[in-house]
């Protein structure tokens, strides 16, 4: 599973702390995300998708 | 509502672990206190292995305080999915490991020249350091978390 994280993170101008507080985890968890060496659980991609106000199918790509 | 009450629980079961590690720590370094004032100064392998056990844990405490204060500061939460995970597997791993160490303890007890209560101390030492290194392995070697 690849994701979109990174690309939506620099069009909305967030650092990997700003998302990783919206979320609520830890920063380190944005960077395995990013480098897609971790698969979050439906809640945590439910959260990002909806701070960037898409839907989890548009953030994470299968 | 549900979200503020699970970041209230979240932040309530951080809580409870660090005051827990402050409390072992103050007992640590109370017996280790003890400990030295009333022992005789002998160099043995059981007693360098008791001096060696309150430092790891006087290491650990502090890196252990350090991070939380760390997270803290930057609003961060202590715990996550990710770092619950990591735990959960260098739990897992370590856990079969040291039943080998365990395993090749009570075959090589009968012939080893020293105390039950050493042999122990190595044991539980050596469940230490096979779960901090299985805890690095999956943080840091570990290249997917799936």
């Amino acid at each position: 599973m690849t994701n979109r994280i990174r690309e939506l993170r620099a069009r909305d101008n967030l650092t990997q702390s700003d998302l990783a507080r919206k979320v609520g985890v830890r920063r380190e968890t944005i960077v395995f995300l990013e480098k897609g060496k971790y698969n979050p659980s439906l809640k945590l991609a439910y959260d990002i998708a909806r701070v960037f106000g898409m839907k989890i199918e548009e953030v994470f790509l299968f | 509502m549900f979200e503020k009450y699970n970041q209230t629980e979240e932040i309530m079961k951080s809580s409870l672990r660090t005051i827990l590690v402050v409390v072992i720590l103050v007992l640590v370094v109370a017996t280790f206190i003890l400990w030295i004032t009333n022992s005789e100064k002998s160099f043995d392998f059981g007693s360098i292995l008791m001096m060696v056990i309150p430092v790891i844990i006087l290491v650990y405490a502090v890196l252990f305080i350090r991070k939380r204060w760390a997270d803290a500061r930057e609003q961060m939460p202590a715990e996550d999915e990710l770092s619950r995970m990591i735990r959960l597997k260098s739990g897992y791993a370590s856990f079969q490991i040291s039943l080998f160490l365990w395993l090749v303890i009570g075959s090589i007890e009968d012939r080893v020249a020293l105390e039950g209560h050493t042999i122990i101390g190595a044991g539980i030492l050596g469940m230490a350091v096979i779960w901090a290194f299985c805890w690095i392995y999956y943080r840091y070697i570990r290249r997917s978390h799936d």
